[in-house]
């Protein structure tokens, strides 16, 4: 069994090696069926952060009308706590609106001279509410506005919101979609680019094979060679990607954190799932590559 | 024993490869399968080989039924069947020795058996002076005996030679022949198929004669009568 398996190495190594070029080329298309693939996710991740982003400034404002009274307040506050799927409420009573108003524009004597000139406060009190997830928010608005509370709303301004929200949503599920497609594209090109490979290999070793047939090699050390070959060819082709990968990474970080306002670092996130990346890179190439180089030999076995 | 039981093979464009052979071989026998081109001797070999199914019909070796063998159950039957062909099916890149020794290692032997062997291959061939040599670097009748060597690492207990003197002159055809009685002398089976009748005529041993995938003639020593 060990002498089995030392020769099969030595064998996957020889077929790499005596046949450079086409190992070489194999490996630069795996490269860039990798790299395009590891790019689709990538680009995933960030799209996600992105809606992430744009979901954590929608909100909806609800702003009460002036005879409110404070109680009335508290318990609108209190059922909408209780609704499910809200994950936040923020109160900004008149007082409060009236000072973020005059620092908003403390550099605009106009408006602060007008505002002055004003015998009492006319901005209302209102709450602020934002959801767990932006798919949420339409339960919550109808949930609301079948509630008696909403008769103490002056003005909401959840009819501009929905249609961001809807949009947004759309846009989680489309990218999600279209990524989930790209990736499928890529992987049915790499099946077909290393299963085209092995046949190459295979064919350019068929003497060999068929002299192992002859004198009564096993099927399983015919194909062995093969299959690790493919091995090698994934694993030189990840490690390759996983260094350029990283590169672009080391390039493109500072103008993915300044779009993002430093919230979010691709460089970071990808350094904190490292082993995971490389577990996904080295699992799903050595996956592919075994599974189509065992379809290649299995055909021209059964010839 | 090898025996051919009501054996026809009938390729899927029509062809008729076999048509009913009957015909069995003692072991230790030395037999030549002779027969125009075309006349189906190599199907008979590849049939023995199980490089072909016989389409009707049981081929029984040494007791077993290889009409219905199983895909894994090949190599176990090649082992014992050593196979020599008109086109050498050498590898290149390799010396006289790797050539013999890698039938070994494909086959799983330690490298002390390999060792051991491969001389005493080369011996009986009388290569033992090219061991270092690679195929381009022989003549036909030398890759021929390389041929014959690396059949015989499983020390089989039959040989089929395929046509192994088409591409010799007439000397080395002799050489190689008288090589195959050797292994023959030493126990082994040999079924020779040919189309050459000088070499049938000079053996004297038992001919069978194929023709249009029968059995036309079946002589204990026969001669090349087509």
């Amino acid at each position: 069994m060990f002498v089995g398996i030392i020769r099969t190495i030595r064998f996957a190594v020889q077929n790499f090696s005596r046949n450079l070029w086409l190992s070489v080329i194999t490996v630069f298309l795996l490269v860039l069926t990798t790299m395009s693939m590891t790019l689709v996710g990538t680009l995933n991740i960030i799209g996600q952060q992105v809606i992430h982003t744009i979901q954590d400034k929608v909100s909806i404002d609800l702003y009460f009308y002036d005879s409110v009274s404070e109680k009335d307040i508290i318990d609108t506050q209190n059922f909408l706590q209780s609704l499910s799927g809200v994950a936040d409420l923020v109160y900004v009573s008149k007082d409060q609106a009236l000072e973020q108003f005059k620092e908003k524009h403390a550099d605009d004597p106009e408006i602060l001279s007008s505002l002055s000139e004003m015998e009492e406060n006319v901005l209302p009190a209102s709450l602020t509410v934002r959801a767990r997830s932006i798919d949420d928010y339409p339960h919550i608005i109808r949930a609301f506005q079948a509630s008696p509370y909403s008769e103490f709303i002056d003005r909401t301004d959840y009819s501009d919101n929905r249609a961001i929200i809807n949009r947004v949503t759309t846009l989680t599920h489309k990218a999600y979609d279209i990524g989930l497609g790209v990736s499928l594209i890529f992987i049915i090109i790499s099946i077909v680019v290393i299963f085209n490979t092995i046949r190459i290999t295979i064919y350019s070793h068929r003497e060999e094979v068929g002299i192992m047939k002859l004198v009564g090699a096993t099927n399983w050390f015919v194909r062995a060679p093969f299959v690790l070959e493919s091995v090698l060819l994934a694993v030189i082709a990840s490690v390759i990607t996983l260094s350029l990968f990283y590169v672009l990474l080391y390039g493109s970080d500072p103008t993915i954190t300044a779009f993002f306002e430093g919230q979010f670092s691709i460089l970071h996130y990808c350094t904190e799932h490292i082993w995971r990346i490389v577990a996904i890179e080295f699992g799903g190439a050595i996956l592919l590559s075994v599974a189509s180089s065992m379809i290649a030999i299995t055909r021209y076995l059964k010839k | 024993m090898i025996t051919f039981e009501h054996v026809s093979k009938l390729y899927e464009d029509g062809t008729v490869a076999a048509a009913d052979l009957n015909f069995t071989i003692e072991p230790g026998e030395f037999i030549s399968i002779v027969g125009h081109s075309g006349a189906g001797k190599t199907t008979i070999a590849r049939m023995i080989i199980a490089e072909e199914k016989p389409s009707e019909g049981r081929i029984i070796i040494g007791g077993w039924d290889i009409s219905a063998i199983k895909r894994s159950e090949i190599p176990v039957l090649r082992r014992q069947i050593g196979v020599v062909f008109q086109d050498f099916k050498l590898l290149k890149k390799k010396t006289v020795e790797e050539n013999i020794a890698f039938a070994l290692e494909v086959c799983g032997a330690k490298r002390k058996k390999i060792r051991k062997i491969v001389p005493q291959l080369l011996r009986i061939v009388g290569l033992e002076e090219k061991a270092d040599k690679f195929p381009n670097q022989l003549s036909g009748g030398e890759q021929q005996r390389v041929v014959i060597a690396r059949a015989l690492v499983h020390r089989p207990k039959i040989l089929v030679a395929d046509e192994p003197t088409g591409n010799l002159d007439t000397i080395t055809a002799h050489e190689i022949t008288d090589l195959l009685l050797k292994i023959n002398q030493l126990g082994t089976t040999v079924v020779l198929v040919t189309h050459n009748p000088e070499i049938v005529n000079r053996l004297r041993k038992r001919v069978i004669t194929v023709d249009h995938g029968a059995v036309s003639s079946n002589k204990k020593t026969g001669k090349y009568t087509l």
